[in-house]
């Protein structure tokens, strides 16, 4: 086998040389090639390719061939082709309106998707220097399994760190003594529920949460709080708020001292009021030392953009973390707060993304809707094209040349792209309110703005020239005298529409398959048993004076006859999240880190809940006291197999170093969390009203509103000037589930859009096949073809179309779907069924589509068809 | 006539042309000349060399049959023309003019 020069090199020489040179050229340098060949093909590849560039000169360098004639385009002819293209669009609206909305629809999805991802990564920009910011999270190495914190100690010495300019510690939270109740003045019915942090003098300055009017820095003074705009002016009203005595909890007095601007919807910091720490110290009774001990978010800000690994490593030094947490296995980690957003999970230790991932997923799912839209239009306008064949073979005749029918083509696409494009804007302003509805967040069209109208302008562009460039070449080089001989065959073109159509029928479809597993796995969710009872149930928040006459208020809303019962705990069992691992035992290894979740409650929880007792005895239903020391637990299965008693029931466990317990039952294990997790070893101990924090109602089925009368009522009997504070536990529930509802409703409403768009894009095609074929039906017919049988000979076109994008599809989304599920410990099967149902509804679908079209072409009579022309 | 002046890479590959009768292009000039001058030349040179004598007028061209060696390709044989002859001839009867008249004490210059 002879060596070959390099192939790309040689079809450069045959590009670029001119036709009279290059026979000479190339033989000698083919020559030199064999003789160099015969010691190193390399070498030899080598002088080839720096012959074949020294040859490029301009002496022989093909010259243009020159044109007699002008080729500029002119007003008038620009003028001309816009006639044109409103002629042939007059000629044949249902296909360019076809198009026109195909792309239109896949413009505004774009828009929407960009809103979104615009916003997301807008998230903690406003702030001044915000490169500069950094969160600290902390791991604490729990025996090879990592557990992460997104908090730090309150004791870090981050100020010896020369770089560090600022530290913030904030305390955060959903529920007392974040969210308190302000009595709005003038005399209202009811306090108005705020969610506020308690944080550290720096807060406006390492922030840049302006302020509007008083003192620049609240936070210095004891008893001073900074309120938002909006809770100024519930309190308040037009007023000015400053200097106002706000009276906390009936107890602590703070004065108005600032009013800041509302926190932006970009904002992972959201609050209405801020207060200094030694509020919260006076609200949780602990001293300075107490408060040292305590974890917070804590936030710093440094004199220089550093690498975060950098400032990670100052922190963890002894001085900064201090010797007892580093004995403790806890390590600090600094992540640029501008990042945080959008990945904020962490899996062992390691970063894992978070939103990011949605946002990857969004973009890519808004990219192949563009991509299957510009797919459509394109083949859409090269099939209405052959059927201007003529007018293409006329132009030509008459002396057009190559570059202006691509000009004129490339034209009408860009005011197709162009109306599509605004028409796009259109449905983006109209359907931003539901898009909103979706994802549960305000985003508005004032996010674009600067550079990014600039980048609307460079894709309008590049998807017009995309979406022209093909059909515009395509049709340019047809020949005019077979096109007016009317052998228009142009079967090339049409291998490649049908490639396009299957990359978007696939597309299409993996959609489509992979939104079903969305679906069916949430339905899975939804349904699976808990391991307890959480339908009709009403979660309150009790005051302290509540729970003090907690059996009076018992009775009394009991008395309705709509709610049936009623129990208290410390912690939601849908979302439990109280891990520790201070729970001792006799036996447990002195090393051993297992973490248990822990629920304090009252005698009637396990029924309450409808736990399934396996073993033991449930809590006796006699008043627990303050004074009774040993209490009574029970433990679930998982609890039991962590403990390793032989026989659980009447031994001693020690929770939290101070609670001693007794173990009188084994439960059934139950989800204390999102299914993502596994199940978690739970104990639940018997603990003084008083003592906790959250209390469940159940009413009968289908009595909410009854029910939340009823208790209304009986709350403010006992707590006339606190405003009730409540929530369903079906609706906590969906809240845990939350992303992914508004990823699958998202999810769902893409596979509708690309239902459409692929619908359009078969209309498209099979019209134009069943224009092609009309002769070829026609002599069936005439032999004998029943209607059927000519309905096939359509569909047979589509044959391997179809099944490409099946074979293509369905590999590829059982693919996804395996990655999606795998992040969930208790997830559905593939759905085989509804991918085969998917898959046949999809094929019934297209072979109907074809017989619309060609309904007609078949069952006319064929000697008309063939008499035709 | 200034088209006329020889270039001294110009008279060498003329030579070369003169000397390869009747097999000269462009890779068995190149050849030619590193053998006997031991130039080498890169292959474009050559060419655009051989070009412009042609466009002097020094040397004509024809294209000759395509051989298997060369992937088909055919060469483009190069031969003097009358006048190329010519101008060989001037040079070279320039060169012993200006030679013969050297004084000859010139070449002692090692006695010096």
């Amino acid at each position: 086998m002879k060596p070959r020069p390099p192939k790309w090199a040689d079809k450069f020489l045959t590009w670029y040389c001119r036709e009279d040179l290059l026979d000479e050229i190339q033989g000698d340098i083919y020559e030199l090639y064999e003789r160099k060949s015969k010691e190193s093909i390399r070498a030899a590849n080598r002088q080839f390719v720096w012959n074949v560039l020294r040859f490029f000169r301009i002496k022989n360098i093909k010259k243009k061939k020159s044109e007699s004639y002008s080729n500029s385009i002119t007003t008038a002819m620009l003028k001309n082709n816009l006639l044109v293209f409103f002629r042939s669009f007059r000629r044949n609206p249902g296909h360019s309106l076809l198009s026109l909305f195909g792309l239109s629809i896949a413009f505004a999805c774009t828009f929407l998707i960009s809103l979104w991802v615009i916003n997301e990564f807008s998230f903690d920009r406003f702030h001044q220097d915000s490169d500069h910011l950094y969160k600290v999270i902390s791991h604490v190495d729990a025996n090879g399994s990592v557990q992460t914190e997104f908090l730090a100690g309150f004791n870090m010495n981050a100020e010896s760190i020369p770089e560090v300019e600022e530290v913030t510690h904030i305390s955060t939270g959903s529920r007392w003594p974040h969210e308190l109740c302000f009595w709005p003045e003038g005399g209202a019915e009811e306090c108005v529920y705020f969610n506020g942090i308690y944080a550290s003098p720096s807060l406006f300055s390492t922030f840049s949460f302006p302020i509007l009017s008083g003192d620049p820095n609240p936070l210095k003074d004891v008893a001073q709080i900074a309120i938002s705009e909006k809770m100024a002016k519930t309190l308040y009203g037009e007023e000015s708020p400053l200097g106002k005595i706000i009276n906390i909890d009936g107890s602590k007095e703070v004065a108005v001292a600032a009013v800041f601007q509302d926190v932006p919807s970009q904002s992972s910091i959201t609050f209405d009021f801020a207060l200094p720490f030694s509020i919260l110290q006076r609200q949780w009774g602990i001293n300075d030392e107490g408060l040292q001990a305590q974890f917070f978010e804590v936030y710093v800000k440094t004199s220089s953009q550093l690498p975060p690994e950098q400032l990670s490593a100052k922190l963890n030094q002894s001085t900064v973390i201090g010797e007892e947490y580093l004995g403790k296995k806890i390590s600090y980690e600094a992540v640029p707060f501008t990042d945080w957003h959008l990945n904020n999970t962490y899996e062992n230790g390691k970063a894992a993304g978070g939103r990011i991932d949605n946002v990857r997923l969004f973009t890519l799912i808004a990219l192949l809707v563009l991509a299957m839209a510009v797919i459509n239009f394109v083949n859409l306008s090269t099939a209405k094209a052959t059927l201007r064949a003529k007018e293409i073979g006329v132009r030509k005749a008459i002396g057009a040349v190559k570059s202006s029918l691509v000009a004129q083509f490339m034209s009408e696409s860009f005011v197709m792209v162009l109306a599509a494009f605004l028409l796009g804007i259109g449905w983006t302003i109209l359907t931003l309110p539901t898009f909103n509805s979706i994802i549960d967040d305000s985003l508005s069209l004032s996010l674009i703005g600067g550079m990014n109208v600039f980048y609307l302008l460079v894709f309008l562009l590049v998807v017009a020239l995309l979406a022209g460039l093909y059909p515009s070449l395509v049709l340019s080089s047809f020949q005019s005298a077979r096109i007016l001989k009317g052998m228009n065959n142009f079967t090339g073109s049409l291998n490649i529409r049908k490639v396009l159509m299957a990359v978007q029928l696939c597309l299409s479809l993996g959609i489509i398959l992979f939104s079903s597993v969305i679906y069916f796995q949430l339905d899975f969710i939804r349904d699976k048993n808990l391991g307890f009872d959480k339908e009709n149930m009403i979660r309150m928040e009790p005051t302290y004076g509540l729970l003090k006459t907690y059996d009076a208020f018992k009775t009394e809303a009991l008395k309705s006859g709509v709610i049936t019962d009623m129990t208290v705990t410390n912690a939601n069992p849908l979302i439990l999240g109280n891990n520790t691992i201070a729970v001792d035992w006799q036996g447990k290894s002195p090393d051993s880190q297992i973490s248990f979740q822990t629920i304090g409650t009252i005698d009637n929880f396990p029924e309450m809940f409808g736990l399934e007792l396996l073993e033991g005895r449930g809590f006796l239903p006699v008043p627990q006291t303050k004074d009774s020391l040993a209490s009574e637990a029970l433990i679930t299965k998982t609890a039991a197999a962590y403990l390793g008693f032989e026989n659980p029931i009447g031994e001693k466990i020690r929770i939290h170093n101070y609670m001693d317990c007794e173990i009188v039952g084994v439960v059934d294990d139950f989800h204390t969390g999102s299914l993502k997790e596994s199940l978690q070893a739970v104990i639940i101990y018997r603990n003084v009203v008083t003592q906790l924090s959250g209390v469940y109602i159940r009413y009968q089925p289908g009595e909410a509103q009854a029910a939340l009368a009823a208790i209304s009522e009986s709350y403010k009997t006992f707590e006339p000037n606190v405003t009730l504070k409540y929530w369903f536990q079906d609706e906590t529930f969906d809240d845990i589930y939350k992303t992914e509802s508004i990823a699958s409703n998202l999810v769902l409403a893409f596979s509708a859009i690309s239902i459409i768009i692929a619908i359009i894009g078969i209309v498209g095609l099979a019209t134009f096949n069943t224009l092609r074929k009309t002769k070829e039906i026609g002599v069936r017919r005439v032999f004998g073809a029943s209607q059927f049988e000519s309905l096939l000979v359509l569909v047979k076109e589509f044959g391997w179309v179809l099944l490409l994008s099946f074979v293509v599809a369905l590999p590829l989304s059982w693919f996804a779907s395996q990655k999606w599920l795998n992040t969930y410990t208790y997830r559905t099967e593939i759905p085989w069924l509804a991918f085969l149902v998917i898959i046949l509804g999809a094929l019934l679908l297209i072979v109907c589509i074809i017989w619309v079209q060609s309904q007609k072409t078949i069952s006319t009579n064929p000697t008309k068809s063939l008499r035709s022309e | 006539m200034k088209g006329s002046y020889l270039g001294e890479l110009e008279e060498l590959i003329l030579l070369t042309v003169g000397v390869l009768f009747p097999e000269a292009y462009g890779v068995s000039v190149m050849d030619e000349l590193k053998i006997q001058a031991g130039r080498s030349l890169n292959i474009s040179a050559v060419h655009s060399v051989l070009s412009r004598l042609e466009e002097k007028g020094y040397v004509k061209s024809q294209m000759s049959q395509p051989t298997e060696e060369r992937g088909g390709r055919r060469k483009r044989i190069f031969t003097l023309t009358a006048a190329g002859k010519n101008a060989l001839e001037e040079s070279q009867a320039l060169r012993n003019q200006l030679y013969s008249m050297i004084p000859k004490p010139a070449f002692e210059l090692k006695l010096t």
